[in-house]
């Protein structure tokens, strides 16, 4: 009934041309589908390194660096010399990613807390707890200070620095998670504190006062 | 008739010594290859790498890809056809250059890029590089404090093709993101073109007319979002951040339009990019394959450390 309706109003000719056209339709929007996708900008942007790890790279950089802290530089020769000489400073102790008047140390001392900020314990170099000269830093973790202060990573080694730098996201995250909660929980003033970090100086504007130390290791001594 | 022929010998052998002495004291053409004369500071890498070029003795050419990589590989089949002795070369797209490159180090030319990456570790001789992430992250740093930790805001993008594009964005958000009452409500590429910003600006407006500050990927879209701005009548609620340190965003921080930039130095890339091929075509071989040239924070506090494209010296 409905075979003889539909012939009623369509010719065998007409049907094949429309069942032509159907197809037609069919297969460009099949095209269509295929050659055309939407993805947001957020989502592009984490695929195109989706191939590096950068949490398994900065642990094997984190294990690595452990063998490289004893390089690290006193912190008040480092602060000596940022006062009186920042050309030794630079050239002895100092790491430089590729031309820049910045300069990454790595940089360790013992000292006695002086203040907890938001974002700091501030410590007093021994022998004399007077003023703090050391920030040690406990929030706003957003530097390459331990990565380019290390010297032990080559920018040249990654095809695009967009791995590169999300290396140092990884690393500051480990600082935070891992190696300053346990010391955040138990601090307070008047603590003996012995440090290793990592800082970035300006060499045309220091800003030492006090100097800024990212920390690798921190070891507390109660009062 | 044998004095003639001697003659013939002493001219014909004065001719073939002038040749070889011409050849031998010509030091070729270097192509500068730009991806696009119509933003202000391409042009000032441009003329830098070109003015560097000529000074050290080699003839310059400019070949402008217009954003293009089709345009951009038939500049790379010319150079290549001509003979050139080096390229500097500021990529249209971080992967879909590689090949122009790759073709022309086939040829036994050599290239060095400025500013845009390329992502390869070999196929250039070096890529001289602003550090876009480092000076995006103390950027992100100043957005903070200027917000007082709060509000909302935009984000207008560059070519989702370019490295350089990510790595701003990737550095200003490692900051940002971190507070949780610093709202993004809009984020859209507008191809580092300050027209097309201002198109775009003025849609993000309409939406979201009470946002309180806008970060751009470069300096031409940080003029264009102004621009949309001021048309609105919101410059005194908009802050406006932008990154380059190009001529009209240094003016306009001088003037506080504009809130800050990051300085980034295409004199010294251009002229750096010149310096090393010199070198390499004079026979050094041991280039870094990358070299990051730091960004400095521009504000209106140290606006007078500062003029368009660099440093007061």
């Amino acid at each position: 009934m409905t075979a003889n309706c539909t012939a009623a109003f369509f010719s065998r000719g007409q049907m094949c041309r429309i069942a032509k056209k159907i197809a037609f339709a069919l297969i460009v929007v099949f095209v269509l589908a295929n050659s055309i996708y939407f993805q947001s900008l957020h989502d592009r942007q984490n695929q195109r390194s989706v191939d590096f790890e950068p949490a398994q790279y900065a642990a094997s950089f984190w294990e690595e660096l452990q063998g490289e802290l004893y390089r690290a530089v006193d912190a008040s020769e480092l602060l000596h010399y940022f006062a009186t000489d920042m050309k030794t400073a630079v050239e002895r102790y100092g790491r430089t990613l590729g031309l820049s008047r910045s300069h990454s140390y790595l940089v360790k001392g013992a000292g006695v807390i002086m203040d907890i900020t938001d974002d700091a314990l501030l410590i007093s170099l021994q022998p004399a707890p007077n003023a703090a000269n050391i920030a040690l830093a406990t929030a706003f973790l957003f530097g390459n200070e331990i990565r380019d202060g290390a010297g032990i990573v080559n920018v040249s080694d990654f095809p695009s620095t967009m791995e590169f730098n999300t290396i140092s996201v990884a690393i500051n995250k480990i600082v935070s998670e891992e190696i300053l909660p346990p010391v955040l929980k138990t601090v307070k003033r008047g603590d003996s504190v012995h440090f290793v970090g990592a800082t970035t100086v300006n060499e045309e504007t220091p800003d030492i006062h006090p100097l800024r130390v990212v920390p690798v290791s921190l070891e507390l001594k109660g009062e | 008739m044998q004095k003639s022929v001697l003659a013939f010998v002493y001219v014909m052998a004065a001719f073939f010594v002038g040749c070889v002495n011409t050849k031998s004291s010509d030091p070729g053409k270097i192509a500068v290859v730009i991806s696009t004369m119509n933003n202000p500071w391409f042009i000032v890498l441009g003329d830098a790498a070109k003015q560097r070029t000529e000074e050290l003795g080699y003839e310059a050419i400019i070949y402008d890809s217009q954003n293009n990589n089709a345009k951009e590989a038939d500049h790379f089949e010319n150079i290549i056809a001509a003979r050139y002795k080096a390229i500097l070369f500021n990529p249209t797209d971080a992967d879909g250059s590689i090949v122009n490159v790759e073709r022309a180090k086939k040829a036994g030319i050599p290239t060095f890029c400025m500013d845009r990456e390329l992502n390869s570790k070999d196929a250039a001789v070096t890529q001289i590089l602003s550090d876009n992430y480092s000076g995006c992250v103390a950027l992100g740093q100043y957005f903070v404090k200027k917000l007082g930790k709060k509000g909302t805001f935009a984000e207008l993008l560059g070519l989702v093709g370019d490295n350089n594009t990510w790595n701003r964005s990737r550095g200003f958000h490692s900051v940002v993101d971190n507070y949780p009452d610093l709202v993004m409500v809009a984020q859209q590429s507008a191809d580092f073109d300050r027209n097309r910003a201002m198109e775009v600006m003025d849609s993000i407006l309409q939406a979201h007319p009470a946002i309180n500050a806008v970060f751009c990927g470069n300096d031409a879209m940080a003029m264009g979002a102004y621009q949309a701005i001021v048309a609105a009548g919101k410059e005194k609620q908009i802050m406006v951040f932008g990154f380059d340190g190009a001529k009209d965003v240094i003016d306009a921080i001088r003037d506080g339009k504009i809130v800050a930039t990051g300085m980034q130095f295409p004199t010294m890339m251009a002229h750096k990019a010149a310096e090393y091929a010199d070198e390499f075509l004079k026979g050094k071989r041991d280039f870094e394959r990358k070299i990051p040239i730091a960004v400095e924070l521009v504000t209106q506090e140290n606006i007078d450390k500062y003029t368009a494209y660099g440093k007061i010296e």
